[in-house]
């Protein structure tokens, strides 16, 4: 990141309500611990005898204590004591906690492990037992309250640091940085605590309100701050027995711990927000103006199993509207297999979410119109007609098969009861009923010995099981499309064939379409009779896999990203083709919506269809 | 001839019970000069096989050595000789310090390199070797001012080679450095290894699931499975004639551009 | 998406539960258990060798006489050597006669056996409240909150939980007092009688324990929500509540248990402050007086049961996660 991109998410981060709320708070608290004594000194210390315990009025706003001291005085004043004690201690524990986490991963491995032994015992004790333990052996007063506090917080931020250290010393610059030779404390200095320090410095403003509250506590309990020097908690002390006859006495240390508390939190998120930790975007993006459709399509065509027109998909970034899908139009005929291939980033992931309404909020998703199996289902921004006959449409008729399998299935429940779930909810099955499919069906997917499967976790199942599992989930329903996003690309070559042999076996079976998304061109062209291709939110590409392979692909990207894939007939001695970082093949808008209708004219697919558009435009 | 040469390496983790062997004496050598293709699938070992000739993780029993000097718990010349073996990792997300701009990354490398080398260097000296670095895997010398983030995956997996070259390597072991890249990133990376590797005579194991990708890269193969040597020899013939079953299922299961999956 | 190409994952086989999981996670746990108890008394013991000074001096008033001094010396043991006072320790902690205290004059063992209840039945009976609150209320926070809508509805719930768990136990319990005992005196603000008696004390240690848990589970929940499997229910288009209910809340017990037991560590530590404002009869605020009146004997005593409720606890809630998420005590062992 850039200079000024950290300038400016400073800037944006002290604008929230939070960020301003902070900065004025800690203005407050450094004036009071600066000025506090100096301005208040006085006052909060004169016994008055005439005035002893009294009420609030206009002199003594929070009244006076027991002994005719100005409460409001006193805690203006106290507050010195107070911050610079939870500052002391939480440096202390900040500092020692950090020191103790990071060393493990520099020490030897038996030293390292001992350390963090020891930092998980003294994890299992709350801190306020620590710190009770801790005031007896220092006794009581300011130095041995913050020696308590301050070693009370040691272990827990121990161990966050630990934790911290420990997931960027299992990445890969740092084995590289190992390999390199760097030494172990140039690792620590320059790899591991620069990565850490965002999160350690927004958990320790966090500390800081925390340790100010266990002070109030430990000097309320008369453990802490011994008379005659006062802090908050010893003044919540002596107003709490005064409470019945004069509670503002109590009232006003208390306000005191309770605000103070909230600004030092309130600074961690703002520090969360200004570094990055906390990830942020804008709800207050103007309204995105849709695509225009510049081509007439006709949307009556019971051929096709989807219709999509027009669809629009934009995330919202801090400043404006990220368009990830840019007036996309397509169908899939009915039992047709068809491909979409693009790159990273191209939204053809994205597009199939939004067919499938499960892109999820914040995206924005507009659609001139989705059709699915004959019906309406999308039209704007909002899903078109009853919510329910929609869910339930897609709930029967559209399965979905994931990148993931493992992430996929719920790690929580059994497999059988996942795949049965449909059945019950859509099928008008029992779940009886329903779990018996499930079985059969998981034996359809060439699971072997479904019974046992069935009521096993999917952590007990391998990867290639798992997406089988999610397909006989689609085949619950009666699917008319099946929408897989990546189904194989984390999967090794074999499995992946076994995955891909199931899914084309339902095809046959039941006839319903699929819609495979993928970036490999060859297991695209060797399941899909039609490919489309996608390319910065553009489907720039709408050719039969025949003329694709015969080389007669019409847009210069879908040549360049076929030419770009190594097979092992690629001749080694010629450099491989490749797309240029820069290179920039969105020029023509237009080619979206002609070339690829006037391309489909000629293909063999529903070849009435396209006529009949064709009349149209 | 020099040579990394692996020796019946064994590699395992965990104890007893949960004992887990990922590399079963592997023996695997990489001629100075020639690029190895290891090719398996997930759980093979091929990568644990690399990270123990680089000391990430130490083998069990057998030796890796390079030019006859053992590198398992290398000391001392034996230490500093292992910095000549360099590794490049599969995941551009995390191959570079996020918190280090390209140049300081670099300036780390070259460094330990002087160090390893016991050799003092200038200021002036590391700038003009950066620039030359970057020049070397074709990135404008300007991106060494920039920070991880504002790069594309393919330019910091240049980067990262670019820091492996810092070392001055005799060999370089590329984990899978293509796979998490863009088919269309993918040949110029592979392009600018072989241009490399043709301008400056490192040996190459090229670790990939990716058949196409090895065939196009390597030399000679070698096929792990379940962390034992299935096959090894001549590209050309492990992959067009092999004489192993496992090696044909795999190369029948990767599906070819063109070649409908089902008749 | 690119190819998110292989990774060396482990293996399903290894991941499956070893058919003798059980009984190595029992003996690994109870050692773990056993071990901790241990390093808790000795360090009991050392608090008292730690004070700066001479405890038995301290523990008398300022105006004691050297024969005092020395016959207190003696009562403590302070005279033995450390080996011969350790073993002397651990003696009396497990033949249950810990000593005499000073401040009480009487024996420790029955000062805990007549507070230990009142305390016990405080924490059990918060801990119920927390976990019946705060769990409902995090979920539906993260579900009403998830992927960044309702930003209005965040904000609120972020300020008011952080408001109320950053305000501390006592803090909530002397506002209690205050609101019960002067403005609407309904409730009892002191002592330990029937059933309303128990109404502010639960209720000034859970709220703030309440607040900081419903804020751990929604973080929980916002990242169970936002996973793959969710995005598979959604895909089932079932019952708002059955995808909740039965997909959501079932990952998020794992996380939710292991910071629950955290909280009842320092729900068990809260009752030394909460028990002390409402005149509570239970160990917290036993503890609070015998260490301002230096009763070292009995602090020792109060801080190794307090150290031991707490260490049991943790054994409770790990034994509860490896019921609940088998995998959890693979993992880990």
């Amino acid at each position: 990141m850039s200079a000024a991109g950290m300038t400016g998410r400073w800037r944006s981060a002290l604008l929230t309500p939070t960020g301003l709320a902070a900065l004025a708070g800690m203005a407050v608290l450094l004036f009071l611990v600066v000025l506090g004594p100096v301005i208040w000194g006085d006052i909060s210390t004169t016994t008055n005898p005439a005035a002893l315990s009294q009420k609030p009025s206009a002199t003594h706003p929070f009244g006076t204590d027991a002994g005719g001291r100005d409460v409001f005085a006193r805690t203006m004043t106290a507050a010195r004591l107070s911050v610079l004690m939870a500052l002391a201690a939480s440096a202390m524990g900040v500092l020692g906690g950090a020191l103790l986490g990071a060393l493990p991963s520099v020490l030897p491995r038996p030293l390292g492990r001992a350390i963090l032994a020891g930092v998980n015992f003294a994890l299992a004790f709350p801190g306020l037992l620590i710190t009770v333990v801790l005031s007896v052996v220092f006794g009581q007063g300011v130095l041995g309250a913050v020696f308590a506090i301050g070693l009370a917080i040691l272990p827990a931020y121990a161990r966050l640091t630990s934790t911290l250290a420990a997931s960027v010393g299992g990445r890969d610059f740092v084995a590289a940085a190992r390999v390199l030779g760097v030494s172990r404390a140039g690792m620590l200095l320059r790899h591991i605590m620069p990565n850490i320090a965002a999160p350690l410095i927004v958990n320790a403003s966090v500390t800081a309100g925390g340790a100010l509250t266990a002070f109030a506590g430990l000097s309320y309990l008369g453990l802490g701050v011994q008379q005659p020097e006062f802090d908050w908690g010893r003044m919540l002390n002596e107003g709490l027995l005064k409470i019945f006859v004069n509670p503002a006495t109590a009232l006003a240390p208390g306000i005191a711990v309770v605000v103070s508390g909230i600004i030092f939190t309130m600074v961690g998120e703002t520090i969360a927000r200004a570094t990055g930790v906390t990830r942020t975007f804008s709800d207050k993006l103007p309204r995105l103006r849709p695509r225009e459709i510049s081509a007439v399509l006709t949307i009556e065509d019971n051929n096709a199993v989807l219709q999509v027109r027009g669809l629009q998909i934009a995330a919202p970034g801090r400043s404006r509207w990220a368009e990830l899908v840019r007036g996309v139009s397509f169908d899939v005929g009915r039992g047709e297999l068809v491909g979409l291939v693009g790159e990273s980033g191209s939204g053809k992931s994205m597009t199939c979410m939004a067919v499938a309404q499960l892109a999820d909020h914040p995206l924005h998703v507009s659609a001139q119109s989705i059709r699915f199996d004959g019906q309406e289902i999308y039209r704007g921004t909002a899903p078109a007609g009853s919510r329910r006959a929609v869910s339930r449409l897609l709930g029967t008729r559209l399965a979905m098969v994931f990148q993931d399998p493992m992430s996929s299935l719920n790690p929580s429940l059994r497999v059988g009861g996942q795949v049965a779930e449909p059945g019950f909810l859509h099928g008008g099955l029992s779940r009886r009923a329903a779990w018996h499919k499930a079985v059969r069906l998981l034996g359809q997917v060439q699971i072997a010995d479904p019974e046992r499967r069935a009521k096993q976790h999917p952590h007990e199942l391998s990867g290639g099981m798992r997406q089988r599992a999610m397909i006989a989930m689609g085949l619950m329903g009666n699917p008319a499309l099946i929408i897989a996003d990546e189904p194989t690309t984390a999967l090794d070559v074999t499995v992946q064939r076994e995955v891909l042999t199931v899914l084309h076996r339902v095809h046959r079976e039941t006839g319903s379409a699929v819609l495979m998304i993928s970036h490999d061109m060859a297991v695209i062209t060797g399941f899909c009779t039609r490919v489309m291709v996608m390319y910065r939110g553009r489907i720039v590409e709408d050719i039969s896999t025949e003329d694709l392979v015969a080389g007669n692909a019409r847009h210069p990207y879908t040549r360049a990203l076929l030419a770009a894939v190594p097979t092992l007939e690629t001749e080694r001695s010629v450099p491989m083709p490749t797309i240029a970082d820069g290179e920039d093949f969105d020029t023509d808008l237009r080619f979206d919506l002609e070339h690829r209708f006037a391309a489909r004219r000629q293909s063999t697919a529903d070849k009435d269809a396209i006529e009949r558009e064709g009349a149209h435009a | 001839m020099s040579a990394l040469v692996f020796d019946k390496v064994r590699v395992s983790f965990g104890h007893g019970a949960r004992k887990f062997t990922a590399v079963h004496d592997v023996s695997l050598r990489v001629p100075a000069g020639r690029s190895v293709g290891l090719v398996g699938e997930s759980g093979s070992g091929k990568s644990t096989l690399a990270r123990a000739a680089v000391g990430l993780c130490e083998p069990r029993s057998g030796s890796i050595a390079l030019n006859g000097t053992e590198l398992v718990n290398a000391r001392g010349r034996a230490l500093a000789l292992r910095r000549r073996v360099q590794m490049v990792f599969q995941d551009p997300s995390s191959c570079l310090d996020p918190r280090m701009s390209v140049g300081a990354s670099l300036v780390e490398a070259i460094r330990a390199a002087e160090r390893r080398d016991r050799r003092p260097g200038t200021v002036a000296g590391r700038s003009a070797q950066i620039a030359g670095l970057l020049e070397s895997v074709q990135l404008p010398s300007a991106k060494a001012a920039e920070y991880p983030g504002a790069l594309s995956g393919g330019q910091r997996q240049r980067v990262a080679i670019a820091r492996a070259l810092a070392a001055e390597p005799a060999f370089i072991l590329a984990d899978e450095i293509t796979s998490a890249l863009d088919v269309s990133v993918q040949g110029s990376v592979m392009n600018l290894l072989k241009e490399l590797q043709a301008e400056r005579g490192f040996g190459l194991l090229f670790i990939s699931h990716n058949l196409a990708a090895v065939h196009y890269l390597c030399d000679d193969v070698a096929v792990l499975r379940t962390g034992r040597l299935v096959e090894a020899g001549a590209t050309a013939d492990v992959l067009h004639t092999p004489k192993q079953d496992y090696t044909r299922e795999l190369l029948a299961a990767v599906p070819r551009i063109g070649e409908p999956l089902f008749a | 998406m690119t190819a998110t190409a292989i990774s060396p994952t482990p293996t399903t086989t290894r991941a499956q539960a070893a058919p003798n999981a059980w009984p190595r996670f029992a003996i690994r746990r109870g050692g773990q258990f056993l071990v901790s108890i241990a390093i808790l008394i000795t360090v009991a013991f050392l608090m008292l060798q730690m004070i700066p000074g001479d405890p038995a001096r301290q523990s008398l008033s300022p105006t004691a006489s050297p024969d005092q001094v020395a016959e207190r010396t003696q009562e403590l043991g302070l005279d033995q050597p450390l080996a011969t006072q350790y073993l002397a320790f651990w003696k009396g902690l497990l033949t249950g006669d810990p000593g005499q205290s000073i401040s009480l004059r009487m024996p420790v063992e029955d000062v805990i056996a007549s507070r230990l209840p009142a305390t016990v039945e405080l924490a059990l009976l918060t801990v119920l409240v927390v976990l019946a609150i705060a769990i409902p209320v995090g979920l539906l926070a993260a579900a009403l909150t998830k992927g960044g809508r309702r930003r209005g509805l965040e904000l609120t719930f972020n300020s008011a939980s952080g408001l109320i768990a950053s305000a501390p136990e006592f803090l909530i319990g002397v506002g209690l007092v205050y609101l019960f005992a002067v403005n609407v005196p309904w409730m009892p603000v002191a002592g330990r009688s029937g059933p309303a008696s128990y109404v502010l004390p639960v209720a000034a240690l859970s709220i703030g324990a309440i607040a900081a848990l419903s804020r751990i589970v929604r973080a929980e929940a916002m990242d169970v929500l936002s996973s793959d499997f969710m995005r598979t229910a959604a895909g089932k288009r079932m019952p708002v509540l059955r995808k909740y209910l039965r997909h959501a809340l079932p990952n998020l017990m794992t996380s939710t248990m292991t910071n629950a037991g955290l909280f009842l560590g320092s729900l068990i530590a809260g009752t030394v402050l909460v028990e002390s404002i409402f005149a509570w009869p239970g160990l917290g605020m036993t503890l609070v007086q015998s260490i301002r009146a230096k009763d070292f004997p009995l602090a020792q005593a109060l801080v190794v049961v307090y150290g031991a409720i707490v260490l049991m606890i943790n054994l409770a809630v790990d034994v509860l996660l490896a019921v609940l998420d088998p995998r959890s005590t693979i993992k880990d062992s």
